[in-house]
């Protein structure tokens, strides 16, 4: 039987979207602890998750990925070329300086940005996009989300690309779809 | 602050569903004071056992256990076996147990008839007032695409004074879980549970009892057949419309300024109608 500190994290990894605060307040009524301790728990869900935070003094939103983390809680944005610091579980975003990605890539990264954000208009009715480099490689990431509790069901669309050096682009789709009307389910699928 | 017996139903309601055995498990090691109002509220798939009198399958839930020992419907005895000063409290007999053996034979023939496979199991006891009982069904099915699916069908009976009808409540979940994995589309997890209820006055043919008992097996027949087939119904229309449907919400398959483009000459086109004089 896996630690107490083992099966809550497992607990908020594993929340529906849209759901987290729901799953945190469960937690907190059964367990009454204070959060602050699972913060690494929180940390891999956002990153995992591909969760949108503002960027402080700037105008846009930025995901949270291992792509963009600098560790210690920091991760950058090459779009408003900033870093930033984000605390966990409230998410606040705070202590931005200027950053310069270490990557020759940073004039393709910020127009994929763009060119991204234009076209996933035509598809996604809302999402977010990312795009960082990872190693010689760019990584590109684009979370949509849609929550409607009040129909009791909520839905992400997480897609992952990989832009390799020889220019060779592989990826993969993840979906999660929880409908919980007098019932509970969930389809979650992966596609390459 | 929420009592935490509820707050753990509701953590049960949003974790992935196809995991509610491990989670279940998880939340009573770090809340064991809720284990046993836990147990015997919340649906998990049943387990199969397989009675050591009569070599025949039976399902396992809360209503037919006693600490670890389960009862099989086809012996009626416990296994493994309990005290027998427990086991007269438990162990059904007369009435309850005559209608209990019936209503296992015609599940056994509905089984065999809707699932071709399977196994299932049925349990009555006796309330203070009327009497209760369980429908379980079990299938199973594997390879590349993998599937299972548990009902559970809980009844609360009782008869008019007159003994001329009965009020029938049922309230069936069916956990159903299916999974696919192959190179078209990756991998596919798809689990749930859904949960509905009928209430329902049903006649009682006859004046003996060997005929009453008859009839409410009959009834209780009836009601499962037609809410297993509406639940069955159901779970499609939610597991693949809705989870089809969600998907669509997020992501559109045809460009959205021109479903924009439709929509607003659409609007026209009515708007235009609208003015015409007929």
């Amino acid at each position: 039987m896996s630690s107490k500190t083992a099966i809550i994290s497992s607990f908020i990894e594993a929340a529906p979207p849209g759901e987290l605060s729901n799953v945190v307040a469960d937690i907190k009524t059964l367990v009454g602890d204070d959060l602050q301790s699972y913060e690494p728990a929180f940390r891999k869900y956002h990153e995992e998750q591909y969760t949108a935070v503002d960027v402080p003094g700037g105008s846009g939103k930025v995901l949270l990925s291992q792509y963009n983390s600098l560790g210690s809680n920091r991760y950058f944005d090459p779009t408003s070329g900033k870093s930033f610091a984000v605390s966990f579980p409230s998410l606040k975003t705070s202590d931005a300086e200027s950053h310069s990605p270490a990557t020759s890539n940073l004039d393709l990264i910020q127009s994929l940005q763009t060119a991204f954000s234009k076209s996933t208009i035509e598809h996604f009715p809302s999402s977010t996009i990312g795009v960082f480099p990872t190693g010689s490689d760019i990584a590109i990431l684009i979370v949509a989300n849609k929550y409607s509790p009040q129909n009791f069901w909520n839905g992400r669309w997480r897609s992952t690309y990989i832009l390799s050096d020889s220019g060779k682009l592989s990826g993969t789709i993840k979906v999660d779809v929880h409908y919980y009307e007098d019932g509970n389910v969930r389809m979650q699928t992966e596609k390459e | 602050m929420s009592d935490p017996f509820d707050a753990a139903l509701d953590l049960l309601r949003r974790l992935p569903p196809s995991q509610t055995q491990q989670n279940l498990a998880s939340i009573i090691s770090i809340a064991p004071n809720l284990e046993d109002d836990l147990l015997s509220s919340v649906d998990v798939g049943l387990a199969v056992k397989r009675c050591p009198k009569s070599g025949r399958d039976y399902l396992c839930c809360d209503y037919n256990r006693d600490g670890t020992s389960y009862r099989s419907p086809w012996s009626n005895d416990f296994d493994p076996p309990i005290d027998p000063d427990d086991a007269a409290d438990l162990v059904p007999r007369g009435k309850i147990r005559r209608m209990e053996e019936e209503l296992n034979k015609s599940i056994d023939v509905y089984r065999e008839l809707y699932y071709e496979g399977g196994v299932s199991s049925a349990y009555l006891w006796q309330l203070d007032e009327g009497f209760a009982g369980v429908v379980l069904v079990k299938k199973s099915s594997g390879g590349a695409g993998k599937g299972g699916w548990d009902s559970i069908n809980v009844f609360e009976i009782i008869e008019a004074t007159s003994k001329r009808s009965a009020h029938y409540k049922l309230t069936s979940t069916v956990i159903l879980d299916l999974g696919l994995r192959n190179d078209a589309v990756g991998g596919l997890e798809l689990a749930g549970n859904l949960t509905r209820q009928e209430e329902l006055d049903q006649p009682l043919a006859g004046l003996r009892d060997a005929e009453i008992e008859s009839s409410h097996v009959a009834n209780m027949g009836r009601m499962v057949e037609a809410m297993e087939t509406r639940l069955r119904n159901l779970l499609q229309e939610v597991y693949f419309g809705k989870a089809k449907d969600v998907v669509g919400d997020l992501r559109s398959i045809r460009l959205l300024s021109e479903a924009e483009q439709e929509r607003r000459s659409h609007k026209e086109v009515i708007s235009k109608m609208g003015g015409a004089t007929i």
